[in-house]
């Protein structure tokens, strides 16, 4: 079965196919019995999901819903807040991470003097937390843009939604 | 024709609110179902309820009767869920439920053995609720909306911001994920 005969079956279900088209799948449904039974386990699926058990709406949500709406303030901030809250966290690991690398480097300009052959086995990991470092932050910068872009796209969706 | 769901919501946005009132009676269910099939955990979906009714609250007066009320009030839900699966450091789903609390749950359904029919369709909706959670969300929301609420390609798209073309494909991909493994089912 060609991939795009079997997603005109989900489209014919869904009462999406032209007219013209419709009627030539439904001539060749009644010759395929092989189709008519792809039909039918698609069909299945849409009613099976529709039988799913549902729980009824617990009683607090109405009254918490308006405990919401009578705030001052919106959930909005909420964003905002973490998106602070990250930027805050971004500023503290940079300042972690100046202290290290000054630390570093005078614990390598200390074990250079000493020729013993210990030193150099020790100096390899000392990089490793660097890189970390680096992507912690990268991480941490990024996340409050991102959060920042999808408030802005919600708010754009939102009056898109709410005008037409 | 003005259905009585925008006829509701325009009473609401002239003033009257009892209207929001009946509106979240007629229509907290099957958001809170939606949203729970979403985003997989019960209490979230909960809060996810509260926000998109807060956002109808907020956007009464821009409300402009030009879709569905469904239409409309499933896509700030979408819209809240995808939030919600965005957000960073996000809880999986499922997580909170511990092994123990699994394990006692399920002593508790052996004690009391039910018929054969009910065993069946509560392993063939456990099933099912599974492979759900297992699809891409797009696809899980598409098929959603189409196939439990009635929303047709054209309302899907707009739920989504994409394209009817992107729909067609999203609802076809689900569906086939879905009964090849309603499928499996059976054989077992």
């Amino acid at each position: 079965m060609s991939p795009e005969l079997d997603e005109k079956l989900s489209a014919l279900l869904d009462g999406e196919l032209a007219p013209a088209e419709a009627a030539a799948l439904r001539a060749e449904l009644a010759r395929s019995p092989e189709l008519a039974a792809r039909l039918a386990a698609l069909a299945s699926v849409d009613e099976a999901l529709r039988g799913l058990p549902s729980r009824p709406v617990p009683a607090g949500l109405r009254a918490r819903l308006a405990a919401r709406l009578a705030a001052p303030t919106p959930a909005r901030p909420r964003r905002w807040l973490a998106a602070a809250a990250l930027a805050a966290a971004a500023a503290a690991l940079a300042l972690l991470a100046l202290p290290r690398t000054e630390r570093e480097e005078t614990r390598v300009a200390e074990t250079e003097p000493a020729p013993a052959p210990s030193a150099p086995p020790e100096s390899p990991p000392a990089p490793v937390p660097e890189p970390r470092a680096a992507e912690a932050l990268a991480e941490a910068e990024d996340l409050p843009v991102i959060e920042v872009l999808d408030v802005l796209a919600e708010l754009d969706e939102l009056e898109e939604v709410g005008s037409g | 024709m003005v259905d009585e769901d925008v006829r509701l919501m325009l009473a609401f946005r002239d003033g009257d609110d009892g209207a929001f009132d009946a509106l979240f009676e007629r229509w907290a269910g099957r958001v809170l179902r939606f949203l729970e099939r979403m985003v997989g955990e019960a209490s979230v979906a909960e809060d996810l309820v509260q926000e998109t009714f807060a956002r109808v609250w907020r956007a009464r007066a821009r409300y402009q009767p030009e879709a569905r009320f469904s239409t409309w009030l499933f896509t700030i839900a979408g819209n809240a869920a995808r939030n919600e699966l965005r957000r960073p450091f996000r809880r999986a789903p499922h997580e909170s439920m511990d092994e123990e609390a699994a394990g006692a749950a399920l002593a508790l359904a052996a004690d009391d053995p039910p018929a054969d029919a009910v065993v069946d369709a509560r392993r063939e909706g456990a099933g099912l609720e599974a492979g759900l959670a297992a699809l891409p969300a797009r696809q899980r929301e598409a098929l959603w909306l189409r196939a439990v609420e009635g929303l047709s390609y054209a309302e899907v798209a707009a739920a989504l911001a994409t394209s009817e073309k992107s729909v067609k494909a999203l609802i076809h991909r689900a569906r086939v994920a879905l009964a090849r493994g309603m499928k499996r089912g059976e054989t077992r």
